[in-house]
């Protein structure tokens, strides 16, 4: 089947994906010349079963990936390395690659904390495939010189965000790689099934039980065929125009929940100290919550138990909260539900529900509106002279054992403290 | 001779702990971390360079610590940070063979020598 036949989208890439590679591990290496060309990785708290949140290049040829337990890294490497991650630097890393990145387009968004997108479309490179491979280049050299010379990225570029993320993995980890119509079919034919980003265990069984084995099965397959058996849904039809190079990713996620979890230090059932730890949680939440311009009404607490089990309890109110009184106010009441006896090995809270943010309502008696302006004058002087300058006393004892750990995946995080600065 | 994870005896375990109060053993003995945490003030001398690029504006050149001069080769990465209101710049450097973490203060202008991993450690 030719090119034309499978209606290939035919324009000039315009998409840029950029994939630092292995993030933190590769910051640490960088930091450490030492610890180049080995084996390592980084943890949120060292334990005898901590599990690893980035590996290096070396200790992901040994079979150690992301997500893997120290025990189990340790028997395939005896000298595998795990530091504790250090939030600072990595990001510094990240703002600065984010910076580097904003000054080639407007239109950049981070996907990830390693990972992120350039949009040429509507600027003066749109389609112009041999200036954004030497951007590539440069953006590469840049990285190198401005982050450090141990820094590599993957640069990939294609007409949409799948097919540009899919030449960013081609050659890792220093590739730059271009897939439009013209090598899209060589491409698809060199690589297997689960190559395919988005395409795991689950949805990769579904497609072998329908017959397709290969990329190259899954373009040839009708679009009639992937949304009425396949994926029976449509989902059928965003993958038909997904393989294709049509963009269909190009959208804004909403914003679920937000929360926070912490390993109880020292796992226990003292309510003071409990409570002083969800408190601290209950503050931070409430400040991503600001931060997103938004409001929830669902709150959430939930515990697991030393001795096995847990314990969930959530509810929904009709008016929804924003304020860190109003907060622990409710995460408080459902905290006072939990079987108090039971010793708490983690606890967490999350807020859903969200909903825009409604500051510029105003309220008959103005009670509301002292609440908002209480609660920004304190955003304002953190904000101004550093996260938890002013915080609830009660919240003291929590502030001093829960710290600020690397979430997985979300850019969330850095970018909080990016809007900070 | 009781020998231990990296190589390490129990004597020179203890002799560490001595000596570096603010190690953590338990890293070193699962082989996890090898990071030697020192935390001790130090005299420097740093390279201000007038015309550089701001991460490498100013390198920590050399340092004395316990009698013997470090001389560093190489900046693995430096980054800001804050402790409460301070700022301060973290230096990652190596002379060849150790790395060292190395905190200036800005408001306070000291250097500390904050942990050093050994470049034998693996």
């Amino acid at each position: 089947m030719s090119n034309r036949q499978y209606n290939l989208n035919r324009e000039n890439p315009s998409i840029m994906w950029i994939d630092l590679n292995s993030a933190f591990a590769t910051a640490e290496q960088q930091a450490h010349p030492s610890l180049r060309g080995k084996p390592m990785g980084v943890t949120n708290r060292l334990s005898k079963e901590c599990c690893v949140i980035a590996a290096s290049y070396e200790a992901k040829a040994l079979g150690i990936k992301v997500g893997c337990r120290r025990t189990e890294a340790m028997a395939k490497c005896p000298e595998f390395i795990m530091l504790e991650t250090d939030p600072p630097k990595y990001h510094h890393v990240y703002e600065k690659l984010a910076t580097i990145m904003k000054s080639y387009t407007h239109s950049v968004k981070m996907k990830s904390i390693d990972e992120g997108i350039l949009d040429f479309h509507g600027t003066q490179l749109e389609g112009k495939t041999d200036e954004l491979v030497r951007i590539g280049h440069e953006i590469k050299d840049r990285v190198r010189t401005e982050i450090g010379d141990y820094m590599k990225i993957n640069v990939g570029i294609g007409p949409n965000r799948f097919l540009a993320k899919t030449a960013a993995g081609l050659h890792k980890p220093d590739g730059l790689d271009v897939i439009d119509h013209s090598n899209l079919i060589d491409v698809y034919e060199s690589l297997e099934l689960q190559d395919l980003t988005g395409i795991a265990d689950g949805y990769g069984s579904r497609l072998r039980a329908h017959g397709i084995f290969t990329p190259i099965d899954f373009l040839n397959a009708s679009e009639e065929i992937l949304k009425r058996h396949v994926f029976r849904s449509i989902n059928g039809h965003y993958w038909y125009q997904r393989l294709r190079g049509y963009e269909i990713d190009d959208y804004e996620s909403n914003l679920g929940m937000v929360g926070r979890q912490w390993v109880v230090k020292n796992p226990t059932n003292n309510d003071a100290y409990l409570r002083s730890c969800l408190h601290y949680l209950a503050e931070t939440t409430g400040m991503k919550l600001r931060f997103r311009n938004v409001e929830a009404r669902g709150v959430c607490v939930w515990l697991s138990f030393t001795a096995g089990g847990g314990f969930v309890d959530k509810r929904m109110y009709k008016v929804p909260c924003y304020s860190n009184q109003d907060i622990w106010e409710r995460v408080s009441r459902l905290f006072d539900n939990r079987p108090a006896h039971m010793s708490v090995r983690t606890i967490g809270l999350y807020l859903y529900k969200l909903e825009p943010s409604s500051k510029s309502q105003m309220d008959l008696f103005g009670i509301e509106q002292n609440k908002r302006f209480l609660t920004q004058a304190v955003d304002e002087i953190n904000d101004f002279y550093g996260v938890f300058t002013v915080y609830s006393a009660d919240t003291m004892e929590g502030k001093k054992h829960v710290t600020q750990k690397i979430p997985f995946g979300g850019t969330e995080y850095f970018n909080l403290l990016l809007a900070r600065k | 001779m009781v020998t231990g994870a990296n190589g390490f005896t129990l004597i020179s375990l203890l002799h560490l702990k001595s000596v570096y109060p603010d190690t953590n053993l338990t890293r070193i003995i699962l082989r996890m971390d090898p990071t030697i945490e020192v935390n001790e003030r130090v005299d420097m001398v740093v390279l201000y360079k007038k015309h550089a690029d701001m991460s490498t504006l100013a390198l920590p050149y050399k340092m004395r610590w316990k009698g013997r001069e470090i001389t560093f080769t190489q900046l693995g990465l430096r980054h800001p940070t804050a402790k409460g209101k301070r700022m301060i710049h973290v230096f990652d450097v190596s002379d060849g063979i150790d790395d060292y973490r190395l905190e200036f203060d800005a408001e306070r202008l000291t250097w500390q020598l904050i942990a050093v991993i050994p470049g034998g450690s693996s």
